[in-house]
């Protein structure tokens, strides 16, 4: 535990020292963030935003870490086996020890899900199945959320297709909104990681113009 | 018989030419589109399917459709 705390220490004093301002790394630390899914996309979301200074989270999987997850999900062999939920909360403490994150291993539902995200000030829509993908963007589309989304990763060709595409002031859709994972057309990292990347970057672009426009002094 | 006029509208972002009685329904008909993929927000407004056929769209509205393809 010792080590864990001068770790922690050490890992917020880089970001402050080298990469941010203190005000707002506190800002982005208490900012709550919502994925929905702990597959290839959510998995390397919450790799991004750990490593970027996000510490509060709530992540909702109901599976198990497989072999023929490794080739994009951000899991080591030794997860084989292990809840989702588990193995990404194990791993991301390895970077920063201190990070906040409450656990759902359920199945998300229409019974269910008013259970979750309450509090959330993004969501990161990051399940493989349309019905759910769509259930997210309808139960907390009419709040004041941001809601991060990911439509069309699979395959390994048109990588320069994959964007983000803004639907209102706070609703994005990552992807390219065609390429459906499938038997012939099968998710692999590099478009995967891409439409991570992409998903996550709208926290932190999105967060820093709130904090500038309430900080002048940033 | 009351007259169709066009009226315009702004569809993922595009400005799109639509009849004065045209409801989110028969856009999405007029697209082809699988109801069961998409998520319509209407001004900034989710929209559930039942009332897709409600919805008579008027001058300026702006139209999102979201569709979803599998996987992540």
């Amino acid at each position: 535990m010792g080590d864990s705390k001068s770790l922690m220490v050490s890992f917020n004093s880089i970001l402050a020292d080298k990469y941010y301002k203190q005000n707002y790394l506190e800002y982005i630390q208490n900012i709550k963030i919502g994925i929905a899914g702990m597959g290839g996309i959510g998995s390397n979301v919450m790799n991004a935003l750990v490593r970027s200074g996000f510490c509060k989270f709530e992540i909702i999987d109901y599976d198990i870490v497989e072999y023929s997850n490794l080739n994009r999900q951000l899991y080591f062999l030794d997860d084989i086996g292990k809840y989702k939920v588990d193995a990404i909360f194990d791993i991301m403490k390895k970077i920063n020890p201190m990070i906040d994150v409450i656990k759902h291993n359920v199945m998300l539902s229409s019974n269910n899900i008013q259970n979750y995200f309450s509090d959330a000030d993004f969501i990161f829509e990051a399940f493989d199945k349309v019905e759910y993908k769509k259930m997210i963007l309808e139960h907390f589309g009419n709040t004041t959320k941001n809601i991060i989304l990911s439509s069309g990763m699979a395959g390994l060709l048109n990588n320069n297709e994959i964007k983000i595409r803004k639907i209102n002031s706070c609703h994005y859709v990552v992807g390219d909104e065609i390429s459906a994972v499938n038997h012939e057309n099968m998710p692999y990292a590099p478009r995967v990681l891409a439409c991570a990347s992409l998903m996550a970057s709208i926290a932190l672009e999105l967060t820093y113009k709130v904090f500038n426009l309430t900080n002048m002094d940033f | 018989m009351n007259e169709k006029i066009h009226i315009n509208i702004t569809i993922n972002g595009q400005a799109s030419n639509v009849f004065n009685d045209n409801t989110i329904a028969d856009i999405i008909n007029t697209y082809n589109l699988q109801p069961d993929s998409i998520v319509i927000e209407h001004n900034q407004q989710i929209i559930q399917k039942e009332n897709w056929s409600k919805i008579v769209l008027a001058n300026n509205d702006k139209l999102e459709i979201v569709r979803f393809v599998g996987g992540g």
